[in-house]
């Protein structure tokens, strides 16, 4: 490294470290909020209690010091470097602050333009009698259209009340797997977004679900509610105002969507598609819609680099317990040769992961240790793979009205039976 | 002598005394500075924010911030002008009523007045964190 040049991944090392070597002089200026910037730059923010005190002011001046020669680029100026905040502010920085160090009083804050939902996890709704499932995937091009198709599609020969909601709002596959173009409802989820904004979301809601194209010859009932209506309209003028807060976060907005589909159309199970990737949309619907989350994959190290950088994060940021007992994994393209050993290695890919970073470091055939944890071969843990069995029928975009039932039977019938039995377990909680 | 504009740091002083008068009862000149600190924080976000700073009171600068708010573009205008309360909260505030009598001022007139003044505020407090220089 060049003289002078900190990168932004060894800020956290360098803080780390001036805490332990100025561990005196800072203990007395704790609770300290470390908050890096939109642009990358750490700054301190205290209490303004401590404002009036010389002693407090001059250990924070030293500090301040420290923490920009630590840091270079990424610190600020010594004299602009400090905050004051009230009891407010600090309430509202605490929200989504990381302890950096187990035993002090001193947390990291990031702010972001944007991905900050994946900071934080939701609190479960366990009045809400609906289960909603969420299918998201590091990367496209893996099921998830298909299987929602096929899933609801079974859960209404159940005699579920599904309803099927498109959040893949950049890239709308669901609706267009399970609509006939003609059939599309007057509004899509992106107008309800906009008319939101105005005041009138209540004018679009009753006109922004309808039945899949294969019928509706069920016990149960299937409602889709696509990305756009009929009319796409100004489909980017609109998709450009879809992540606005006003008042409160658009995840707030959301959730009031949902909330207000659900009242409408009262489902049993909600499936809702999310953008793939780290996408502000896929966060909010993995983290924050209190959702259970079916993670798709195949075995491929891009897939297993992007899921480590998640679950990573979890870890890092203390959400591992709030979040893991919500996951479970999917075998989405699981191939027609060899299947039997491609599943091993995917559940042995998985099993690292969870174990890594989710699961609890205790020796899971302890019964007496307690914690979360599992061997690799338990069945219905968030690693076992669901699988879904790739066959030449399943092309890409094939909807089922078009597709063979033996070829929908011979991918599914294998990620149906456990997609039941993991429903049942999910529900066990509400049951009276 | 006058001294220069520090909005930042007078709309937090302007909002800290508005708030030990409204808990003192003192309604009336609560309601000034809470008017006051709104004005201060809005004309510390606006060269941030890409407005030119006018040398006018809050009843004339905050239909124009909400005006601006409106045609923003941008993901970090959004950010903080998203926190901007609906509507016109100050219309009936007026910089000449440090003249009035305090009948005027009813707790049920300040109240939304406070509201209001939070929430710039909270958009003052988002935007230093954030790093913008104010």
């Amino acid at each position: 490294m060049s003289d002078g040049f900190i990168p932004f991944d060894e800020m956290r090392g360098r803080v780390l470290k001036l805490l332990m070597s100025s561990r005196k002089s800072s203990a007395e200026i704790e609770p300290i909020y470390l908050v890096r910037d939109l642009l990358g730059r750490v700054r301190i923010t205290v209490s303004d209690m401590i404002e009036a005190d010389e002693s407090s002011r001059a250990a924070l001046r030293r500090f301040a010091g420290s923490l920009q020669t630590a840091l270079g680029a990424h610190g600020y100026p010594a004299e602009v470097s400090v905050l004051f905040a009230d009891t407010a502010m600090l309430d509202r920085l605490d929200k989504g602050a990381m302890r950096i160090h187990h035993n002090r009083n001193v947390y990291w804050v990031d702010r972001l333009v944007t991905g900050g939902d994946w900071w934080t996890v939701g609190d479960p709704c366990p009045e809400r009698s609906v289960t909603r499932y969420t299918f998201y995937s590091v990367k496209g091009g893996v099921g998830r259209s298909t299987t929602a198709e096929v899933l609801s599609w079974h859960l209404a020969r159940n005699g579920e009340r599904v309803l099927v909601v498109d959040l893949d709002l950049e890239s709308p596959g669901l609706s267009s797997a399970m609509l006939d173009p003609d059939s599309l409802p007057r509004f899509g989820v992106t107008d309800w977004f906009v008319e939101d904004l105005v005041g009138q979301g209540d004018q679009v809601i009753d006109r922004m679900a309808v039945y899949p194209s294969w019928g509706m010859d069920f016990d149960g009932e299937v409602h889709v509610v696509p990305a756009h209506g009929k009319e796409p309209g100004e489909y980017l003028a609109k998709l450009g105002r879809v992540y606005m807060d006003k008042e409160i976060p658009w995840t707030a907005r959301l959730e009031r969507m949902l909330s207000q589909l659900e009242e409408k159309y009262e489902p049993s199970i909600v499936l809702m598609e999310s953008r793939s990737g780290l996408h502000d949309i896929a966060a909010a619907t993995v983290t924050d819609l209190d959702a259970q989350v079916l993670l798709f994959a195949i075995n491929s190290d891009s897939h297993w680099i992007d899921y480590d950088i998640l679950f990573d994060h979890w870890r890092t940021h203390g959400l591992a317990s709030r979040i893991r007992e919500r996951l479970a994994i999917v075998s989405g393209l699981t191939p027609e040769l060899e299947p039997e050993q491609y599943l091993q290695r995917f559940r042995e890919q998985a099993w690292e992961l969870f174990r890594g970073h989710l699961y609890d470091d205790v020796d899971p055939a302890d019964h007496s240790a307690g914690g979360y944890s599992f061997d690799i071969f338990e069945e219905g843990a968030p690693h076992d793979p669901l699988p879904i069995h790739w066959t030449r029928g399943l092309a890409a975009g094939a909807s089922l009205q078009y597709l063979e039932r033996t070829t929908v039977h011979q991918a599914y019938t294998q990620f149906l039976a456990r997609f039941d039995e993991l429903m049942t377990t999910n529900r066990e909680p509400g049951l009276p | 002598m006058v001294h220069p504009e520090e909005y930042c740091h007078a709309h937090r002083r302007h909002w800290k005394d508005a708030e030990v008068l409204f808990e003192n009862c003192r309604w009336a000149n609560a309601d000034q500075l809470y008017g006051l600190s709104a004005e201060c924080g809005l004309k510390a976000l606006m060269p941030e924010l890409g407005m030119a700073v006018k040398y006018e009171h809050l009843d004339v600068i905050w239909p124009d911030f909400a005006s601006f708010a409106t045609s923003a573009q941008g993901r970090i205008n959004a950010r903080y002008l998203a926190l901007l309360p609906c509507g016109t909260p100050f219309s009936g505030w007026s910089v000449q009523n440090r003249y009035a009598h305090s009948c005027h001022f009813p707790k049920s007139v300040v109240e939304p007045h406070r509201k209001a003044a939070c929430a710039v505020r909270q958009m003052v407090d988002a935007a230093e964190q954030d790093g913008v220089q104010l």
